[in-house]
Order: structure tokens, then sequence, then C-alpha cells
């Protein structure tokens, strides 16, 4: 009796697994309740929304035995978005670009060596610990903004959700610990604030940059789009090259 | 609606782009160049790719949940690749952050005493 109520309410609740209409509200209840928690705690970056959508998530799929690939699958639309969302930077790309006139000098030796420092310290630092050669892969595109992120991870063969993952807890400790080091390191200069928040800790830094002060959010915009443009144009072809010999 | 078909269509062009002229780049971005590229020589940005873009970016942190919700499932099925990730991604990031704001602090100030 019991064994057959069991099988029965196990088919029911299938439609949990199968269906992209639970993934979906899922997802945005995630996102939501995300959203409220980090605006009550005083936007405190280690509350990011994203954070808690993440865990929600994990915790709702562990407790229906629901797996994470059957999740991914029925919430394909977003990664087909995720793709519109990255052709959409190309707009803030063009109207921050005005910026770069008033200090075109500095703004492009900094993404110069910013472009090529960021990965090479977080693969240094990866190499040391032991990091293998799949997660060296992932990480080598890390250091720019997600959805470029992960599109630049695939093309190289590494895994796209460790490279989101990545540059999402970057940002997160950018976010959370940036503006209080240029507090100390007496960088007062918002364009170099805002620049370096952009550069480093990407979408989740840019947010904060714009909690801070609008001219800040500016440049980091203008550092997140920039750094992200030059990677993508930049790892897949090096990649190649890399290949080809 | 007008924004969305022009973002999809550069979407579009970007995946067939790539594919047709087999590109090392994802198509995404290369549909990010070809929009780029239409906005500049237009001078302006329309106002409904505007909104459109305005409203798929403010909601990037949504669209990204999925892929990051797999960071976790990596992490428990990989344990020995989780400290070199967050050692590289904690060290990394603040060493960058040290090394970027004092690069371009002292660059503006270069820039400012020439002047």
């Amino acid at each position: 009796m019991n064994k057959l109520l069991n099988a029965d309410f196990t088919e029911r609740l299938s439609f949990i697994a199968d269906s992209p209409l639970v993934g979906i509200t899922l997802t945005v209840g995630a996102f939501l309740l995300g959203q409220r928690i980090y605006e009550k705690c005083g936007r405190f970056p280690l509350l990011h929304p994203i954070l808690i959508a993440v865990l929600s998530i994990t915790v709702f799929l562990q407790l229906t035995g629901v797996s994470y690939d059957n999740y991914k699958d029925n919430m394909a639309i977003f990664s087909l978005l995720l793709g519109t969302a990255t052709v959409a930077l190309a707009v803030p790309l063009y109207q921050q670009l005005h910026l770069i006139r008033s200090h075109a000098k500095a703004l492009l030796i900094t993404l110069l060596v910013g472009f090529l420092l960021a990965p090479a310290i977080a693969l240094a630092f990866a190499w040391f610990t032991g990091a293998s050669a799949t997660t060296l892969l992932s990480l080598a595109a890390k250091s720019v903004t997600t959805p470029i992120a992960m599109a630049v991870t695939e093309s190289i063969g590494g895994i796209p959700p460790l490279a989101a993952g990545t540059v999402i807890f970057v940002g997160i400790v950018g976010a959370l610990v940036g503006p209080a080091l240029m507090d100390r390191m007496n960088i007062h200069n918002k364009a170099v604030r805002g620049f370096t928040l952009g550069l480093t800790s990407h979408a989740v830094g840019t947010a904060r940059a714009f909690e801070l002060d609008p001219v800040t959010g500016a440049f980091s915009s203008l550092g997140l789009a920039l750094t992200g443009a030059i990677t993508a144009l930049i790892v897949p072809l090096l990649w190649h090259l890399f290949q080809t010999f | 609606m007008r924004g969305l078909f022009i973002l999809l269509l550069f979407q579009t062009f970007g995946e067939l782009g790539t594919r047709l002229l087999n590109l090392p780049l994802p198509g995404p971005v290369l549909g990010m160049f070809l929009l780029f590229a239409y906005l500049a020589v237009r001078g302006f940005v329309p106002e409904s790719v505007d909104k459109s873009s305005q409203f798929l970016i403010h909601y990037l942190g949504l669209l990204l949940i999925p892929a990051a919700t797999g960071f976790g499932y990596y992490l428990a099925d990989a344990e020995d690749q989780i400290i070199p990730i967050l050692v590289a991604a904690t060290f990394g990031t603040i060493l960058t952050i040290i090394i970027v704001a004092l690069l371009m602090d002292k660059l503006i100030a270069q820039e400012n005493n020439n002047e």
C-alpha cells in the first residue's frame, strides 16, 4: 500500500523535473528572494542575490532529487537570452566610449596591462595550488564579464559553469574589498576607482561602483565592456593559434 | 519589441557569421561587435534598442543563475580543484586590483603633470 502510494506520488512529481515551467518559476522566485535579502541586509556584497538564488535552487534540487543536468536542460531559454544580453553589451560600450577621450592614454595602457595581468595572476595562483588543465582553461577567460567568459570558455574547451561561478565569485571579492583597498591606498580619483572595479570585478563590481556614485559607475561599465570586448576577441584567437602549433 | 528584434537579429548574424566564416569566436560576441559597428555607423542608439538592452543587462544576474548553480555541482565533483579556484579568485583579484589601481593612478598623475 505504502509502496503503491509512493510510486504514484513520484510519478505525479516527475512534472517538477520535466517542465521548464517549474525551473523558470523556481529561478525567478529564487532571484527575487535573493534581491529581497540583499536589500534588507544593506546590500552587503557577501549576500549577493545571485549567491542566495544559487543556494536556494541547489537546496530545492537536492530536496526534490532533480539532477542539475535536468534543471539546466529546462533552462535552455536562459542561455539563449544570455547570448542576447551579450549582444546588448554593445550599447553601453558605445555610450561610454566618449569617456575614453578624457584619459585616453591612461585608460588604454591600463586596459592592456590589466587584461593580460588579471588572468596571468589568477592562472599563476591556480597553477601553484594544483589546478587541473580543465580548471586552468576555464579560468583563462574568467577575467571578463560572465556571459562573455562563458561563451569564450565553451569555445576553448573549458567548463562554462566553472567560468561563470568564478567570475561571480571574483566580482563579489572585488566589490567587497576593492573600494576599501583603494581608500587605504589613498586612491580617490573616480576614473581610477571605477575603471579598476569594472576591469577586475565586472558586473558585480560595476553594480557596486554605481552605488558609490554615477561617475565611478560609468568608468566601471567602460572597464567592464572594454575588457570583455578585448578578451572575447583575443583569447579564442590565441587559443586557435596555440592549437595550430 | 523592435529593440529586442534588432538584438536577436544581430545575435543571429553573429551565430551565422562565426559558422560561415569558421571564426574561432563565440556567436554572441561577434553579434556584439556587429551591433557596435551598426551603432557607430548610425551615430546614435535608437531608443528601442537602448530600452531592450537596458532591460536585458538589468536582468543579466537572473540569466546567469542556471550556469552559476552548476559551479557548486562542478566543485562537488572535483574537490581537489576547490582550493586552486578559490585561492586564484580571492588573492588573484586582490593583487590585480592593487596593481591596476596603482598603475592607472600613476598614469593619470603623469598626464596632469604634463599639462
